[in-house]
This record gives structure tokens, C-alpha cells and sequence, in this order.
């Protein structure tokens, strides 16, 4: 296992290349076996006795705060403001605290005998720093998310820990149900009761989910369900990454229903596309997934951030008096959205049924009226046409080869340098495809065997010449895509 | 505030339930519409939620708000509803199959967090809507479509199962008897937490075992017993036909105690 850090004076979206190191802090012998060959500069207990720092000026355990010593004098940063990160790192115990600085600056000191190889400096303001899930949750909150309900599974669980931390503050009720049937089923209850409500899973919960996902969109209560992917399938990796769900987050449950995916591509964006999820899925009263995978969520980035950029949008709610015999639940209109009361308001009451229904609510299966079925199927159906139009298409930048990519793994794309892009945010349903007509060759990357999202390109008359896909639990790294594109 | 005082008629819809003639289920809508108008609750104020099952067409005769699910998922659906506004009457009704079988996990969950939620379950032995198979409170040796030669398996206990889950509120009521559930319902709807109102609701059609007239020869009201008093309640609960000498089945309120529920719990965070 290792921790990857890079730093830079521009915009950069991934860990980079990953041959190629400037620093190595190896904390063992095997992590400096297998990598003391890549790396400019080395840092293990050959060059600073880090245990033995450690062990005398605060405990054994301390040995990373030794290294972090040593790597701070290295790179030329000023261990005062460190310290100040140790401190707040341990401000729960002023003596752990005291301790943990104190090997810090002793290790500091001794590495004084190598050679300072950088010279780290501040370049701006400071900026927010924030993992993936942290965006995703940071942007339902600022979305105005009232109800979030979500049974812990790797790598979804940091968005459940963030906001059972932070929500009350911004009045979010957050909680962890027996199962993920029982989240999403609380989703769907809290939303048809009127407030912004979304669950979040990894693709073994999401399993689970199908069938409310399914009574979600018959009854027309709007969720956003946060998907974060991990290797499959059953319990498969659990820690390690995958983009092998995007089949099922465009085929989630039986029968046919609207919905939508989005796949927010860096961290960046996550709050943003989080706001898009909850305005859509109110609009359109359907369900949207945010499909991200473990190297999104767990991913951490300096960000820039704006909350002017959030405007909520609920879509037709009847607020004033309803006249209950002619108001019409699932009313038959051009958009196939039809104006939704909210438990409390006279008059609007109706029964929300996961049976097939007319317009006003009642069931039809103890009468056979296939006019009332193929009108209603296809009001909801109708959504996807609207829906379309206001997916975004993919960012696209002119090249000789095109790298087409979907969520997370544009993140090392954006970090490629000359190669041609078509990055992929909104994914269903499928935005406009604008690519390059000129390209020599179109590549679909992304991680998994089968090539989920070139099969679904391809159905959909995009042009694919070649997939570059990769499953065995790892990102793509920069100097890996150089080499195959 | 001025309340406007309501009629059990106010609840009704003009859509005739599609029940069979003599369904128990009949008597649980007609106790529910009267438990509603004694207290008078504004019908938009109500919401009514159930999965699927014969009895869990019901929220399709009231005049309230309510979701007619899926398949064991009353409960949360249902408490996703309180916790979104805790204002709302939420009342859950549904079958055993429905509460005790695929959705059981969610009443104990529902009950040790006392969620303010009625739950009402049309308790009849056996699967109605799917045409006669054997349920979790089936009785052992009771033949159906799917025990040709008699149930093996032991019958859930859903009262004592509830008041080991920590429930605040449990009754037992019976079709049969509309006027006791009327008061059954009253309370439990106006008791602050989770409740449990079992009822013994004879299916008619696919349970010749449990008939009405089995239930009356068996059924006595609960008196001089302090509902306050847990374990007298679950020695109380153990009364049943296959299970004490007595042979006979108490209904009426077992349990009742005072606990802060979940959405107040949630609302001081």
C-alpha cells in the first residue's frame, strides 16, 4: 500500500506518472525494495534513523512523523507550518500532540546531513482542500439536501461520514439504516414527503437497491443516488478501484423507466455535478445516479470552489389548496412531468402506487385498460426527450488520437499533455457526441475487461477504433496512457 | 386552533375496495376511518403506507396521502416520510407476509428506534394476493399450496418479537371486533413512538383453519393487566393456542411506555 502526493505550480488532475518519482519515503524494507529504482531522492532508515527518532523523543509508532521530518526538509518547506498540520492532526491529545512534534523537529534536524533536493514554496492563496467524497457531499449539502440515508460500504462510506459529521449543521438528517434497502426506501419516503433526499452505495448495496430504484421512478419521487464503484463482482476488491457498474447504472432494475447518470470527471466539478443531480432529478422527478469509483471519492485535491454557482430548481410543486376531485396526480402532459403535491397540503392527497396507474393515482390491474398503460408508460418515457437536451457533452480537445474517457479516469487524461479528449460527464441519457471529425484514431479508456462504455458509445453510432481498458484494481497512471494511446 | 371535527365518512373514498366479501380487511379500514375521525386529523395530515399484499391495498380506499410500495419496505419508506416531517400521522398497514416475512427486519429496526410510525398488520396465516401459500405465522400442520402436507415451521410470535426489539406501544386486535380496534387504533395512533397493532384478520378465502368462528371461540380482551408492567406483557404475549395450556388468545393493549422517539432524537442533534 502506498500514498502518492504531487505538487505543482498550475492545475493538475491526476497523481501523474507513475514510474518516475521525485521523492520515495519507504517505511519498510519491501517498499524500498520495489521502488529505491524510481525514485530521485530516498528517505528510509538508511539515510535518517527514523524508528530510532521516534522511539527516543516520543514512541515507536511515530517513525511517519520522523519521515515527514526528514521530507520536509528535503523538499525546503517551512516546519512551522507542519507543525502547525501535526498539532491540528492530534489537537484531541496535547501530549501525543507535543510528542509528535518533537520527533518531527528532531528528524528535521538530522536530515539536515542529506541534501535539501527542492525548494517548495507557497505560489497563491491558499485553496480548499477536499477528497471526492468530500465534494459530493459539500455539494448535496449546498443543493440544499435535507434527508441523506446510507448503509456503510467502501468506497461510499466517506460521503456518509462527512455528512453524519457536518449535516446537522445545515439542518441534513442523516441515517444509517439495517440495510440499503431500507436507505433508499427512506430516500423515496423523506422525498415524497417534500425535502431533497439521496443515498449513497457501492455497486453490492446498489444491488440491493434495484427494486425501490424501480418503485422510485412509478411513483415519480425523485432520489439522487450516490454509486461509487470498486472492483466486482460480490465483495471483489472492496478497497481498490473499478468503473465496472456502468452497466448497471444505465440498466438499474426491471422493466423500462427514465433516469439519468452522472459521472463527475475530476473533484473539482463534484459539487457542481451534485447540484445538476438534485435539479434534474426534482425537474424531471426521476431518479439520478452520481457514478463515481474508490479513485474518485478517496482521491484529495486542492479545489476552487463556488457556492454562487448553486441555484436550486424543484421543479412543479403545488403549494396552495387543491381541489382533490380534479386534481391529477400523474396528469398525462407534453413533457411527461406533471405537477407533484406534498403531504400537509389540502387537497393534493393521492396514493403514490408502484402499481401501474391513471392519472389520478388509482391502480389499473384489476381492469384491463392498455390505453391507460401505453399512455402513462409513455408520459414517463416522454422525460428522457427533454432530458436529453440538457445533458452536457463531453469536454473535447482536438488531436490526432482521441482518448475518450468517462468519470474519474479523465483525471489522468487531463494530465496527458497533447493527446486529443472527448471526457465524459453526463452520461445517460447520452449527450450530444461531438468528436473531432478529422482524428486519425478514437480510443475509449476506462477500467474495466468488457468495455462498457465503448459497447454503449458503439450502440449509440459513435465511432470507436480501439479500447485501452484495465481491471485489476488500479487507475491509470499518465505515463501508462503516453505509452498506449 | 380550531379543529374541524370529523366523520368516518370524511376518510372515504368513492373506489370500493376489491377485497372478497368477508375479508377481515374490511373491518381494519372501517376501524381506521373511525380511529381517524375521533381524532379528528386533517386528512392531508395523514399518510398511509403500505407494500404489497391483499391488505396492502388499503391506503387506495382513504382519503389521506399515502404510498402503496413494494414488498416488505413499509417501514422505511414510511420512516423516511416521519423523519422528512415529523408533523405527519404515518401509519403503515400491511400482511404478515409483507411485516413479519420479507420485511421483518425493518419492525425491530422501526421499533428500537422508536420511530414515530403506527404500524397496523392484517395478520391472516396465510399468502392471500398470491393465492393461498403458507406464511411466517402460518400454524404448524396448516396445509396450503406450498405446505401440501402440513407446515414444519414454527409460527413468528410478532408480539413478543416486539417487545424484545424495545417496541413502546403493543396491541393485539381482531376484525371481528370493530369497535375494540377503533379503540386500539385511537390510541396507537395518538401514542408517541413506535406501534404494533397485530390484527387477527381472517382471509376467507384461502385459510379454512382460521376462520372467524375459531377466533371467537379462542379471543378474550385483556383485563386488570398493567400494560406498564414489560414482562407481565410478554407472558402475556406467550398466550396462544399453541403455546399454552389455555388455548386461548388475549387482544387488546399488552405494552405501553414512554420513550423519546427517533425524530425528537434526531431534531436535538
Amino acid at each position: 500500500m502506498f500514498f502518492q502526493l504531487r505538487i505543482a505550480d498550475r492545475k493538475i488532475y491526476s497523481h501523474g506518472p507513475w514510474k518516475r518519482f521525485d521523492v520515495l519515503v519507504a517505511l519498510t524494507n519491501e517498499a524500498l525494495a520495489v521502488y529505491r529504482d524510481s525514485a530521485s531522492y530516498i528517505i528510509s532508515e538508511r539515510e535518517v534513523p527514523l524508528s530510532e527518532i521516534a522511539a527516543k523523543h516520543g514512541s515507536r509508532v511515530m517513525k511517519n512523523t520522523a519521515a515527514l521530518g526528514a521530507l520536509t526538509h528535503v523538499l525546503g518547506l517551512d516546519p512551522r507550518h507542519v507543525e502547525v498540520e501535526i498539532r491540528r492532526e492530534f489537537r484531541r491529545d496535547e501530549k501525543i500532540s507535543d510528542a509528535n512534534v518533537e520527533v518531527f523537529y528532531k528528524s528535521h534536524e538530522y536530515a539536515k546531513r542529506i541534501p535539501r533536493a527542492y525548494d517548495v514554496r507557497r505560489v497563491s492563496d491558499p485553496r480548499l482542500l477536499m477528497s471526492g467524497a468530500e465534494a459530493l457531499a459539500l455539494g448535496a449539502v449546498m443543493s440544499g439536501m435535507q434527508f441523506y440515508s446510507a448503509y456503510p460500504m467502501t468506497p461510499a462510506s466517506p460521503i456518509l461520514h462527512w455528512l453524519a459529521e457536518e449535516g446537522h449543521k445545515y439542518g441534513v438528517v442523516v441515517v444509517q439504516p439495517e440495510d440499503e434497502i431500507a436507505a433508499i426506501a427512506m430516500a423515496i419516503g423523506a422525498s415524497y414527503a417534500g425535502v431533497r433526499a439521496a443515498t449513497g452505495t457501492s455497486g453490492g448495496g446498489f444491488d440491493l437497491m434495484h427494486e425501490a430504484f424501480g418503485l422510485a421512478a412509478m411513483i415519480e419521487v425523485p432520489v439522487v443516488v450516490f454509486l461509487a464503484q470498486r472492483g466486482g463482482p460480490s465483495t471483489g476488491l472492496p478497497t481498490e478501484t473499478e468503473q465496472s457498474d456502468l452497466r448497471m447504472a444505465l440498466h438499474p432494475a426491471h422493466g423500462e423507466f427514465p433516469h439519468a447518470v452522472i459521472a463527475p470527471r475530476w473533484i473539482d466539478e463534484g459539487p457542481y455535478a451534485v447540484g445538476k443531480a438534485f435539479n434534474i432529478a426534482e425537474r424531471y422527478q426521476i431518479s439520478v445516479i452520481v457514478l463515481v469509483d474508490l479513485y474518485y471519492t478517496e482521491s484529495i485535491s486542492t479545489v476552487d470552489f463556488n457556492p454562487g454557482e448553486f441555484k436550486s430548481e424543484r421543479g412543479k410543486i403545488l403549494k396552495s389548496h387543491i381541489v382533490r376531485e380534479e386534481y391529477r396526480r400523474y396528469k398525462i402532459t407534453e413533457s411527461g412531468v406533471s405537477p407533484r403535491s406534498i403531504p400537509g397540503t389540502p387537497g393534493g392527497m393521492y396514493i403514490a402506487t408502484s402499481d401501474e396507474h391513471d392519472e389520478r393515482g388509482d391502480i389499473i390491474t384489476d381492469r384491463h385498460v392498455p390505453e391507460v398503460r401505453k399512455a402513462m408508460h409513455q408520459k414517463r418515457m416522454k422525460k428522457l426527450t427533454q432530458l436529453a437536451e440538457e445533458m452536457e457533452p463531453p469536454l473535447v480537445r482536438e488531436g490526432e488520437v482521441i482518448a475518450v474517457a468517462w468519470g474519474s479516469t479523465s483525471m489522468p487524461l487531463m494530465d496527458c499533455g497533447k493527446v486529443g479528449l472527448a471526457l465524459f460527464r453526463d452520461i445517460y441519457p447520452l449527450p450530444k457526441v461531438n468528436l473531432p471529425t478529422g482524428a486519425r484514431e478514437v480510443v475509449v479508456v476506462e477500467v474495466n475487461y468488457s468495455g462498457q462504455f465503448a459497447e454503449y458509445l458503439t450502440s449509440r453510432g459513435v465511432r470507436v477504433d480501439r479500447r485501452v481498458l484495465k481491471w485489476w484494481g488500479e487507475p491509470f497512471s499518465v505515463d501508462e496512457l503516453r505509452e498506449l494511446l | 386552533m380550531k379543529v374541524e371535527v370529523k366523520k368516518s365518512a370524511d376518510y372515504s373514498v368513492a373506489r370500493q375496495p376489491i377485497w372478497c366479501p368477508g375479508c377481515g380487511d374490511y373491518g381494519i379500514l372501517e376501524a381506521l376511518k373511525r380511529a381517524l375521525a375521533t381524532l379528528s386529523i386533517p386528512n392531508e395530515d395523514v399518510v398511509v403506507v403500505s407494500g404489497i399484499g391483499c391488505s396492502s391495498q388499503l391506503p387506495h380506499f382513504l382519503k389521506t396521502y399515502g404510498i402503496h410500495g413494494i414488498h416488505g419496505r413499509a417501514i422505511p419508506i414510511a420512516t423516511g416520510v416521519k423523519l422528512a416531517n415529523p408533523k405527519l400521522h404515518v401509519i403503515v398497514v400491511g400482511g404478515d407476509g409483507d411485516g413479519y416475512g420479507i420485511g421483518l427486519n425493518h419492525m425491530i429496526h422501526a421499533a428500537r428506534r422508536n420511530v414515530g410510525v403506527t404500524y397496523i398488520v392484517s395478520n391472516n396465516q396465510v399468502y392471500g394476493l398470491t393465492t393461498g401459500q403458507t406464511s411466517p405465522t402460518t400454524l404448524r400442520g396448516v396445509k396450503t399450496k406450498t405446505t401440501p402436507w402440513g407446515s414444519i415451521d414454527e409460527p413468528v410470535n410478532p408480539l413478543t418479537l416486539a417487545l424484545a426489539a424495545g417496541a413502546t406501544f403493543v396491541a393485539r386486535g381482531f376484525s371481528g371486533d370493530v369497535q375494540h380496534l377503533v379503540e386500539l387504533f385511537t390510541e396507537a395512533i395518538s401514542h408517541k413512538g413506535f406501534a404494533l397493532v397485530d390484527v387477527l384478520s381472517p382471509c376467507v378465502t384461502f385459510n379454512k383453519v382460521n376462520t372467524y368462528e375459531w377466533f371467537r371461540a379462542r379471543v378474550y380482551k385483556l383485563d386488570n393487566h398493567n400494560a406498564a408492567d414489560y414482562l407481565e406483557a410478554y407472558r402475556r404475549a406467550l398466550e396462544w393456542p399453541t403455546l399454552s395450556p389455555t388455548g386461548r388468545i388475549p387482544i387488546g393493549l399488552f405494552y405501553r411506555s414512554k420513550k423519546p422517539t427517533y425524530e425528537e432524537e434526531i431534531s436535538r442533534l
